[in-house]
């Protein structure tokens, strides 16, 4: 969906969701396990069910994950992540490549690869979406691309094909020149900036890439809300706005026909309706909220299974502005550190997330690979007494009505805002209110509307203290857009307006190179969040868990560390009759 | 008549200019705007691209000239693309004008069918126990807020009696409107929607008619020997009615938005979702396009109203 948002995208199983879970909930038996030694069978439908409506079939112009989520059954990218380990492996592509320099990305695609039309997959399909990229009016995807040589000419209409991008052998093999190494590129270049790539023999009828005029572009045209053909397990069959999004299974899927003959996504006015059509039965599989698990657990015990999946691209934290004018102390670490220890995040998880999520203490995501060695992490235990010494390091003074003064002699006293509506973060807000009171920091809570805290935290804006919100990120861990110090414009998304000239380096050596090896990479990211764990721009809070209900009919899901939305191995789901 | 309609026609013009010229700073004074809403956090957008994306939605022009088009755009009905659909807000609302006004319409039958009978027999029946029960329940419904009877419906009678479906037009892979599962899946927004009429109309006639039988003329109309049926249908009926004309004075609109609650409560793909959603999404086009339509048909509405008056009540003049 937006910005910051729960989570949806991949997931993970842990086989020992009682551990935490309130007493007396059972983890359901895995649906895998239970299909162990019985026969799949083909046929049958599957309905999954969405909580925000479906807005268009076409990557280049969609910026919401239910879109992606009904899109990427026809189109994707070139590459997969193993469902294990997060890691990049073949999809439609089987080789792929950085060159040593980090200037050149190849691709080379399997043998035979067919459209569900029985076209020929080719790099003109991957040359053409990137084409539709550059000349969009509407995407938000295009500065993924804008370091391929010849973009600008292209995009500026002074080109007719970008140059950079090459595609040899008959189409087999795609070869991206860059104007500068960038690491992320294998990832972020294998789906042609959109996302998923496009059948160029259909969509070349409704705009043509060899066309110089800027104005023209793929925005608008019937194909968007009817996609022709397809290269992932199903084919499109039918769209009817704000109910559902009907799939055919696709024969001619390059990992194996599905055993399902139809997949619909079906839209739900909200996460309550959703629960109401798992106990009915009405639909296959769809996710909860943490409070709700208990009571779809116990109705629904006979026909539901349950499965959990740590998130692995997400975090909820409060943003401290070491630039507030109302909150001077916020520039200093050892204020920071104060607030950090004198909130029970443990607490916060167990309580208020019913255990439904893990305790982060850096940026990047504990699933991913760029995970940084967590011993060498300051885990900032709930102490108020050190929260207390460290405010009074930091100079401040305690007054007497019990509210820290700051070295200039004003109360500490300060806002925490978050958007209203959202019940787990009003909870934190009460939390941090009264556990900072003990530590002799007064805090006004505010809620907003999402938009109007949108509005207020941007790095133009100075006025705001602490912010709790949340990220939602790919599983690329590049984090340049975040923390980076040029990233304070306008808009952009460092308004801590955190700055530490040690982190800059290191993310423009994850980013830019010039060594872009895996190990090299590793240890730029160790540094970016060994310093972030330090200097505690945001407390980091917690990663939620992804929590998805199967109806027990639904057989062969695999449930993985890293999965797509869709399931990784859906061409193998079958129901049981 | 004709005059009386194009003079009401022509008051409406500056009333509905009025609506649109404030909701259309409401909606620009409110924060955040579209882009800012719309932009995923792991794309990396330069200052430049948000600009570009500003300018291809038409967000970058000065207010007044956007509002010019705005106006420019209603006189055609053309209300330019949606941000997030891609695709002409008219067509999105006219394809859910159908979804909306089947259970609205209804409802409002239902509210009528059930409520004013219920009204008359309250009152012929004063003081007797058929009126208390009528009255007691009359004011109960209408204390109880429809989220909450919507929410009772779809726990009990869906979940766990599993009599009626939870909420949708139709069941999964079915796609008809005249049949039996429209019919049942029709069965929950109709009550919620009817329950308005319900709660409401027994009380309004209740009072109405014990009014007009104190009246003289139907003193006058039982002395000259009419039928107590003639003299309920001819004079009483058609006088307390007045009220519930009035009170359909909006009826256009409340078919063209659907209602939000009833809407997500049944999930049902209608026009009240489509709106809450754009309104959330910050989603001018589909916003201004069902405000626009939406004040039109009000102001439609109620001209039509003034006529139904005059049709069923003499002594309010036309002129």
């Amino acid at each position: 969906m937006r910005r910051y948002l729960a989570i949806f995208g991949a997931v993970l199983l842990v086989a020992t969701a009682c551990g935490q879970a309130p007493q007396g909930t059972t983890q359901a038996t895995p649906a895998a396990t239970a299909a162990a030694g019985e026969k799949p069978v083909a046929g049958g439908r599957i309905v999954e069910g969405a909580i925000s409506d479906i807005k268009t079939l076409q990557p280049v112009i969609s910026t919401d994950t239910s879109s992606s989520g009904a899109w990427g059954n026809f189109y994707t990218g070139l590459l997969r992540s193993n469902p294990d380990t997060g890691d990049l492996e073949p999809g439609l592509a089987e080789k792929f490549e950085l060159s040593k320099d980090g200037l050149t990305v190849t691709y080379t695609l399997r043998q035979g690869l067919v459209w569900s039309d029985g076209q020929p997959f080719t790099g003109d399909d991957y040359k053409y979406t990137a084409e539709a990229v550059a000349r969009s009016a509407k995407t938000v995807r295009k500065s993924t691309l804008q370091d391929i040589v010849g973009w600008k000419d292209y995009v500026d209409g002074k080109a007719d094909e970008v140059k950079g991008i090459q595609v040899k052998e008959n189409g087999r093999v795609i070869e991206i020149q860059l104007t500068k190494p960038f690491c992320p590129a294998l990832r972020n270049l294998s789906s042609a900036g959109a996302g998923g790539i496009l059948p160029k023999n259909h969509f070349v009828k409704v705009w043509n890439n060899k066309s110089t005029d800027t104005k023209a572009n793929i925005d608008d045209n019937p194909l968007n809300n009817a996609p022709p053909a397809s290269i992932g397990p199903f084919v499109f069959k039918e769209w009817k706005p704000g109910v559902q999004v009907t799939m055919t299974r696709n024969d001619k899927y390059y990992r194996g026909a599905p055993l399902l003959d139809e997949y619909i996504i079906k839209v739900y006015a909200d996460q309550v309706a959703v629960k109401a059509a798992l106990l009915t039965g009405e639909i296959s599989y769809g996710s909860v909220q943490p409070a709700d698990v208990e009571e779809v657990q116990t109705a629904g015990k006979e026909i539901l299974n349950f499965h959990r999946f740590p998130g692995v691209s997400s975090y909820v934290f409060i943003s401290w502005n070491a630039k507030a004018t109302k909150a001077p102390w916020l520039a200093d670490k050892r204020v920071r550190q104060a607030l950090t220890h004198g909130l029970d995040v443990t607490s916060i998880v167990k309580n208020v997330l019913l255990g439904y999520g893990v305790q982060v203490y850096a940026h990047t995501p504990k699933a991913s690979w760029a995970y940084p060695d967590e011993s060498k992490l300051t885990k900032y235990a709930f102490d108020q007494k050190k929260a207390k010494e460290l405010l009074e390091q930091a100079g401040a003074k305690m007054g007497p009505d019990g509210v820290y003064r700051w070295s200039d002699g004003t109360p500490m006293q300060m806002r925490i805002e978050t958007n209203q509506g959202n019940k787990v973060r009003e909870t934190i807000l009460q939390i941090a209110q009264e556990q900072y009171k003990a530590i002799g920091l007064k805090i006004d809570p505010l809620l907003e509307s999402f938009p109007a805290l949108l509005d207020r935290s941007v790095p133009q804006n100075l006025d705001h203290e602490g912010v709790i919100l949340g990220w939602s990120l790919g599983l690329e861990p590049d984090m340049y857009s975040i923390w980076h110090s040029s990233q304070n414009g306008k808009d952009q998304f460092n308004w801590v307006h955190y700055s530490n000239p040690e982190v800059d380096k290191a993310i423009e050596a994850g980013r830019n190179g010039p060594d872009c090896t895996t190990p090299a990479r590793k240890a730029a990211y160790n540094t970016v969040n060994q310093n972030l764990n330090a200097d505690v721009p945001y407390t980091f809070l917690y990663t939620g868990d992804s929590l998805v209900f199967f109806n027990k009919a639904v057989r062969g899901i695999e449930p993985k560390v890293y999965s797509t939305a869709s399931g990784w191995n859906i061409e193998k789901w079958w129901i049981k009759r | 008549m004709g005059r009386f309609i194009a003079r009401r026609l022509l008051q409406a013009i500056p009333t509905l200019f009025g609506i649109m010229l404030i909701s259309f700073i409401l909606l620009r004074v409110s924060p955040a705007d579209p882009v800012k809403l719309m932009v995923p956090s792991d794309a990396e957008l330069t200052e430049q691209d948000r600009e570009n994306l500003r300018e291809a939605l038409g967000l970058n022009k000065p207010l007044p000239v956007q509002f010019l088009d705005f106006v420019t755009q209603s006189a055609t009905l053309d209300f330019g693309k949606s941000f997030y659909y891609h695709r002409p807000a008219r067509d999105m609302i006219f394809e859910r004008v159908p979804n909306s006004i089947q259970p609205v319409l209804l409802g409002l039958l239902v509210g009528v069918l059930v409520g004013i009978p219920l009204g008359f027999i309250s009152a012929l029946n004063r003081g007797r126990r058929s009126d208390h029960a009528i009255r007691v329940s009359s004011t109960l419904l209408n204390a109880t807020p429809d989220f909450f009877l919507g929410l009772l419906f779809v726990l009990f009678l869906a979940i766990q009696l599993k009599w009626f479906p939870i909420g949708s037009m139709n069941v999964v892979g079915e796609d008809c409107v005249l049949c039996w599962d429209r019919v049942w899946h029709l069965v929950g927004p109709v009550l919620l929607y009817a329950n308005g009429g319900i709660a409401f109309y027994p009380r309004l006639i209740r009072t109405e008619v014990l009014e007009v039988l104190s009246q003289d003329f139907v003193r006058t109309a039982r002395s000259k020997g009419l039928r107590e049926r003639v003299v309920m249908s001819g004079h009483v009926l058609r006088n307390a009615l007045i009220p519930v004309v009035t009170n359909f004075g909006g009826i256009l609109t409340i078919i063209f938005a659907g209602n939000v609650i009833v809407e997500r409560v049944f999930n049902w793909p209608g026009l009240g979702r489509l709106f809450f959603d754009a309104l959330t999404q910050k989603d001018y086009p589909i916003i201004q396009a069902s405000l626009v339509m939406g004040a039109g048909l009000l102001l439609i509405s109620y001209i039509m109203r003034d006529i139904t008056y005059a049709l069923v009540d003499p002594r309010i003049k036309v002129r």
